[in-house]
């Protein structure tokens, strides 16, 4: 799937090693019980956005909870800004989290809901009602804000916790699908919001299961598996890293089987098949392909009408690592 | 024109549960929800144990000596005879912490959960609903108040020195069961129509621990001091009257507030038509006013 | 945040939530019951009641007010989840649990009293005493607290539990002939309210009680999850 907005201005995530750890979780378990949340986990977090990937009960939500301080490890240790979360208050100043659940306190209205989690965040009271003000209309809500929680859509409620979690302007985010049961118009503004959080310098940590959500909002993921990080970074290098699964391309052009004809005899090209109107390529080592590809278009004066790539995007980046750690990869 | 495309679902064609047996399978959820944690049941269930085995040791313990609480005028009421019967105020005491966590909770935790349209959504009819909660809730409390005064009967019985004893003793065994299933009964359904009274969960339990400890003492007191009829209203008196009298134990002068059994009995059941009246009413108000509506 | 500064904007939240719920209105309903019941023993003509009797509903009212609104309150927002939004601030653990307490106990009080004093109107004094507001109001305090407590050890079910302690093992505690009598709430809310003795010590007994409720619940705050 090709992302539908610009990441040029979005500092990258756990790729920028030049800047500070916000995150730094070592050995970091997590059970319920008998039940596991996450278990050992290692990882870093330096800034940008930075997507959680998984499935339903995959520990996407439970190492959030122990980013926010809600939940203390079972074992290992999580620092934010070089802070226990669940021990050292001070450091949830500068954490804004919401949750994935959408119980609020429904006596309240949307505006009094967001003033008293900004001053509970530390914001004084004079100014708190003025950046919950702030938060609502940026999530859309002026209009809803002295309506009580009580009467709020599913979508309502979700911009609502969203200005909770941004009206005391923290530098870090911890947003659990943040995307969910919202329309596409609020969905947009939203993603927006989240991205001019990111380029003010704010860390961002969505968690979604939902891929295109993630993949329009940044390419550096994470993605939880069993209550492991299965893999993280860019997903385009993650995609390259998985040697496993041949990176395919598909060509539309006027004139297949000259092009098929060249590309047969690249030792890096694992199959070629042939279709009406052009051909899919899959090869191991997709850059030097693009450039064999290019000089037999120019050699052959080839009319290329599309060029693309099915599986260069995070749905399908997703499918192989989750079924490589299923054990049931070809 | 609309069709359904063949994606691979195929509606289920297996054997269905019959409509009328549905109400089991809400009961069933119902005791196993409760089984599951510590506080819901199996704390009123251990102070029901409690108060089981101490009855017991005082059976033992009693001998035959004479009870000064017997009325009959033609044979003797020993201190055994008054066990079972006396023993009673103390399993409705296990009964009431049963309702708080469990019973007095069930339809008000529905509504705040949304649950209904998990059971309207399907074919389960009003009825099925309060059915199985009523069957469920039943089988929780008769296991607190019904089963301890017969496992005191049986030993009782037990104690009999002779074939003659015993043949004079087995009417205890019915009279234990009669007391079991009027107690279980009255702890299933007052509760279950208080909580079907309210929609939050903590206002129905709160409303019905004041009825019951409350009103219940208020209307006991205005009983002595009025008119004792009104004491009947009082849930555990009423039972206890109900015991004493099928047990043949007189009320203790200046004491006790001496309830009839008629009155008793018809206070009861006036409190469980009511209480099923509710719950028909309520479940049926939420059901017509459409899934989603509770 | 400060301890202080947090206390206050949760016990402001909790009174909003209170003034626009259903609670208060139930609480009411309760307490209005042993005023009703002293109207209904005055007007059938069966005499004043005794005051033990009104005192005794006074002490089933302290049973089940403070369950209904302090135990259930940390419970409530750990069952509804919306515990997340104050243990994801810089709020010190123990501001919810005293910030809640701060702004529900004086209600609970409130109300008791208000209860009493009406009932004592139409009962036998015709009005409530100093020593019975004294021993009703603080019991109803340390209730709270112990409410507090409870609700922190057992949150799903801290209603249910506060209601069975104070009234099975708070009130048999207190009936005890022996010095254990002074571990229990309605043993101090009763000697002062009801027999009027003992007034400094009892005071003392409840606000130790109340503190030591209170403080049970702020360590058990410090490990509870969201």
């Amino acid at each position: 799937m090709t992302p539908v907005v610009d990441r040029t201005a979005v500092p990258s995530g756990t790729a920028d090693s030049g800047r500070p750890p916000v995150v730094v979780a070592t050995g970091l378990s997590k059970w319920y019980g008998h039940v596991l949340g996450v278990s050992d986990i290692a990882w870093t977090v330096r800034g940008g956005i930075i997507g959680l990937l998984g499935p339903n009960g995959a520990g996407k939500s439970t190492l959030i909870k122990l980013m926010a301080g809600l939940i203390r490890p079972s074992r290992g240790q999580l620092r934010i800004h070089g802070q226990d979360p669940f021990a050292d208050r001070d450091v949830r100043r500068r954490i804004g989290y919401a949750p994935e659940h959408e119980s609020a306190w429904d006596e309240l209205t949307a505006l009094e809901l967001v003033t008293a989690m900004a001053e509970l965040a530390g914001v004084a009271r004079p100014a708190a009602e003025p950046a919950a003000k702030d938060a609502l209309a940026q999530m859309g809500m002026t209009d809803a804000m002295h309506r009580r929680v009580k009467g709020f859509s599913k979508g309502m409620r979700q911009r609502t916790k969203l200005a909770t979690a941004i009206a005391h302007r923290p530098d870090f985010l911890l947003l659990d699908e943040p995307l969910t049961g919202v329309d596409p118009i609020a969905r947009a503004e939203i993603v927006a919001r989240i991205r001019e959080l990111a380029v003010g310098g704010a860390t961002v940590v969505v968690s979604s299961h939902v891929l295109y959500e993630i993949e329009a909002l940044t390419s550096e993921i994470a993605v939880i598996y069993r209550g492991q990080v299965l893999a993280e970074g860019n997903v385009y290098e993650i995609r390259r890293l998985i040697d496993r699964h041949p990176h395919r391309i598909r060509i539309e052009c006027d004139r297949p089987r000259i092009l098929a004809a060249a590309l047969a005899a690249a030792e890096h090209v694992a199959r070629i098949e042939i279709t009406d109107h052009g051909l899919l390529v899959e090869t191991r080592e997709p850059d030097r392909c693009y450039d064999e590809l290019a000089a037999t278009v120019l050699e052959h004066s080839l009319v290329v009408s599309t060029l693309s790539s099915p599986d260069n995007n995070l749905s399908a980046v997703f499918d192989y690592l989750t079924a490589s750690a299923r054990g049931d990869a070809p | 024109m609309s069709v359904i495309h063949d994606l691979g679902y195929q509606r289920y064609t297996g054997p269905r549960r019959a409509a009328g047996t549905r109400w089991r399978v809400i009961a069933r959820q119902q005791v196993a929800s409760a089984w599951q944690t510590w506080w819901r049941f199996k704390a009123a269930l251990g102070l029901a144990v409690i108060v089981m085995c101490s009855a017991c040791a005082i059976l033992l313990l009693a001998g035959d000596r004479k009870s000064s609480l017997g009325r009959a005028q033609s044979f003797v009421i020993t201190l055994q005879d008054t066990v079972l019967p006396e023993s009673i105020i103390w399993f409705c005491r296990a009964g009431f912490v049963l309702t708080l966590t469990t019973a007095a909770t069930v339809v008000a935790s529905d509504r705040q959960s949304g649950a209904f349209p998990f059971y309207f959504a399907r074919s389960v009819r009003p009825r099925d609903y309060v059915l199985g909660k009523l069957a469920g809730t039943a089988l929780l409390a008769a296991a607190i108040v019904a089963i301890g005064p017969l496992v005191v009967s049986l030993v009782r019985l037990g104690l009999t020195e002779s074939a003659d004893e015993l043949r004079g003793q087995l009417p205890i065994v019915g009279k234990a069961v009669l007391l079991g299933v009027l107690t279980t009964l009255a702890y299933t359904a007052v509760p279950l129509g208080f909580s079907a009274l309210l929609g939050n969960r903590r206002h129905a339990v709160a409303l019905w621990a004041a009825y019951y400890l409350i009103a219940g003492q208020s209307l006991y007191v205005l009983g002595r001091e009025v008119w004792a009829p009104l004491a009947a209203f009082d849930l555990p008196r009423a039972i206890q009257a109900i015991a004493y009298s099928l047990f043949d134990l007189g009320f203790r002068a200046g004491r006790d507030v001496e309830i009839p059994l008629g009155v008793a009995v018809g206070a009861l059941v006036a409190h469980i038509v009511v209480a099923f009246a509710v719950l028909a009413i309520q479940i049926r108000r939420a059901h017509t006013r459409g899934v989603g509506a509770a | 945040m400060s301890m202080t500064a947090a206390i206050l904007t949760i016990a402001r939240i909790t009174l909003v939530r209170l003034r626009r719920g259903r609670a208060l209105w139930v609480g009411g309903l309760i307490a209005a019951l042993p005023v009703l019941f002293a109207v209904a023993i005055r007007l059938s003509g069966g005499g004043q009641s005794p005051r033990e009797t009104l005192f005794g509903l006074m002490q089933l009212v302290l049973a089940v007010m403070p369950g209904l609104f302090v135990a259930s309150a940390v419970g409530e927002d750990i069952e509804d989840r919306t515990i997340a939004y104050l243990w994801a601030r810089p709020v010190p653990r123990g501001a919810v649990l005293l910030g809640k307490w701060l702004a529900l106990a004086p209600i609970v009080t409130l109300v008791v009293l208000a209860s009493w004093s009406l009932t004592e109107v139409v009962g036998p004094r015709g009005a409530p005493s100093p020593a019975s507001l004294l021993g009703l109001g603080l019991g109803a305090l340390a209730a709270c607290a112990v409410g507090g407590g409870l609700g922190t050890i057992v949150p799903r079910h801290g209603m249910a539990v506060s209601i069975v302690y104070l009234l099975f093992f708070d009130l048999i505690l207190g009936a005890m002939p022996v010095s254990l009598a002074n571990l229990s709430v309605s043993h101090h809310a009763r000697l002062i309210g009801y027999e009027e003795t003992m007034a400094l010590s009892g005071v003392g007994w409840l606000v130790g009680l109340g503190a030591l409720w209170l403080v049970i619940g702020l360590r058990r705050m410090r490990k509870l999850e969201a």
